[in-house]
């Protein structure tokens, strides 16, 4: 019996796994708009609460850091469940995490600092957490303006070396984000956990067991 | 009221001088049958609820009033629902739903250490004991945001005048209640609950220093830190203790909960200085709750006046 079942998820599996992955290309940017959308709505209804800059500033952070997640995730699941089609869903996740990461600058820099860039600089320098955000968001940003196709092919082998600088932006946005929190906040932690197991993937001895297994 | 004599009155040229300190500060003092009076309807400084007034006192409740300095207050709902509370929660806008039924009566303060008369007191006699008086202070959070809020309380001073601390007590020791079942936060064992905080002697006896039992003209909400709490306006906002238990007269200096989760961020004088940074980010500006841009902090959060002569000659660097 449970071999019976078994046997019919894998196969409706393998018939409609290039269709799934069809599917998830429109949802990915329906999600990834929604918190756009949710945030303006509760901007508008005043929803943010007694610190709305703040509260925008942690969701537009947030929001870009689970996206990068997402996009960090594709890899490993496409080999785990030897799920080509969903390769294609990488870039867009990693576009909307930049789009995300913008927003959370223009908040801080515009916004709560109102464009003073005398106490901006001096904040980034003398503060890691910031510093760290910078650099994070500078990277990203720079990874989405090289992600169109035409430089992609331009850049050749030089492309792929700087397109792994992804998992350097994952580090540095997950410290940034627990350097940010008190002591025993625990909010950061989860998101930084599954960062490190996503880049911990990567590493040549779990791929050899990796490509062994699967 | 156990053991804390009655006859404990303070002498009236010091009560004098402290009534003309507040009066240069600008505080506005109210006495306890105006309170009384008012009690659960919005409260301000009298002549501002005078019936002429064409605005009611629903509308004068949020942001009419105003400090010292001429800032406005921060509104009754922005006090009440933005709380750094963490024996609740570590989200500041989760603490009003879980704090909703938390239990402040029956509740007793335990005075003791180094003092001639300890004692225990309900907090129905603390209320009994103590006329409040009404005080408007700025609070400066070591996160970087702020609040103007209009405090009912009494000086810590009195209170201290009454138990009559030994020559040995040096600090004042506070301490908060302690019942993960109540107060959920505390199961998160990063933490080395109970909260405590401490001053020094002198900080303790200092006229702004106060026991606040009240905001906004009612009983403080548990959010607060109900039914009794410290507030020391020059100092960031941790060291005003919340739901206090117990008060105790030390000779050696108290070390607070931050000050052993995290010793090289979190000092024992906390005092509000935008000239030293908070290690991991900076202190020369904030966010009034309710404004839009940030503004400079001051040094003392504005008390400099009255209370830099405490640290006369003291490395504000070192002792952050």
């Amino acid at each position: 019996m449970t071999v019976w079942i078994s046997e019919r998820i894998s196969k409706f599996w393998r018939k409609n796994k290039a269709r799934l992955a069809g599917y998830l290309g429109p949802a990915v940017h329906l999600g990834s708009v929604l918190p756009l959308l949710i945030g303006l709505g509760d901007l508008w209804r005043g929803k943010l609460g007694a610190n709305p800059i703040q509260e925008a500033t942690l969701r537009s952070g947030i929001t870009a850091l689970t996206l990068l997640i997402l996009s960090l995730s594709i890899t490993p699941i496409r080999q785990l469940l030897k799920w080509t089609q969903i390769g294609r869903l990488r870039r867009p996740l990693g576009l909307w995490a930049a789009f995300y990461a913008g927003i959370h600058f223009t908040i801080y820099i515009a916004i709560d600092y109102g464009f003073q860039w005398k106490e901006l600089l001096a904040n980034s320098l003398t503060n890691k957490f910031i510093l760290l955000g910078f650099t994070a968001g500078t990277i990203l940003l720079l990874l989405a303006v090289t992600s169109l196709n035409f430089l992609l092919k331009k850049m050749g082998k030089r492309w792929k070396q700087l397109h792994r600088l992804v998992y350097a932006v994952g580090i540095l946005a997950a410290l940034h984000f627990l350097l940010a929190v008190k002591p025993g906040v625990l909010r950061p932690w989860p998101y930084t956990v599954i960062i490190f197991a996503l880049l911990a993937f990567r590493l040549p001895p779990v791929q050899a067991r990796v490509k062994k297994a699967v | 009221m156990r053991k804390i004599p009655s006859a404990e009155i303070t002498p009236e040229n010091r009560y004098l001088n402290r009534k003309e300190f507040l009066k240069a500060l600008g505080i506005a003092g109210a006495s306890a049958a105006v309170l009384a009076a008012c009690q659960n309807k919005p409260f301000l400084a009298g002549e501002e609820l005078a019936p002429s007034s064409p605005v009611s006192p629903d509308q004068l409740l949020d942001g009419a009033g105003t400090d010292e300095l001429g800032d406005t207050l921060t509104s009754f709902e922005n006090v009440t629902t933005y709380n750094n509370f963490y024996e609740f929660t570590t989200d500041k806008e989760g603490v009003v739903k879980l704090a909703k039924d938390f239990q402040t009566s029956p509740w007793e303060v335990r005075i003791g250490g180094l003092v001639e008369n300890p004692g225990t007191l309900s907090i129905d006699e603390v209320r009994d004991r103590y006329p409040v008086e009404e005080r408007i202070y700025r609070m400066r959070c070591v996160e970087g945001w702020s609040m103007v809020i209009p405090w009912q309380g009494f000086q810590l001073s009195a209170l201290l005048e009454d138990v009559q601390p030994t020559a040995e007590a040096k600090y004042v020791r506070f301490e908060s209640i302690y019942d993960p079942q109540a107060l959920p936060g505390q199961k998160n064992i990063y933490f080395p609950w109970p909260y405590v905080e401490g001053l020094r002697l002198d900080e303790a006896y200092h006229d702004l220093t106060m026991l606040a039992t009240g905001l906004y003209g009612q009983d403080l909400l548990p959010q607060n830190g109900s039914p009794i709490r410290l507030v020391v306006p020059w100092k960031y906002g941790f060291k005003s203790i919340k739901s206090i238990v117990k008060i105790d007269l030390v000779e050696e200096m108290p070390v607070s909960l931050w000050m052993e989760s995290a010793p090289n961020e979190y000092g024992f004088y906390a005092n509000v200085n935008p000239n030293v940074d908070h290690p991991r980010w900076s202190q020369a500006t904030e966010r009034r709750i309710g404004e839009f841009s940030r503004r400079p902090t001051l040094m003392f959060n504005g008390y400099e006046e009255q209370v830099s002569s405490l640290y006369d000659g003291m490395d504000l660097r070192k002792n952050f």
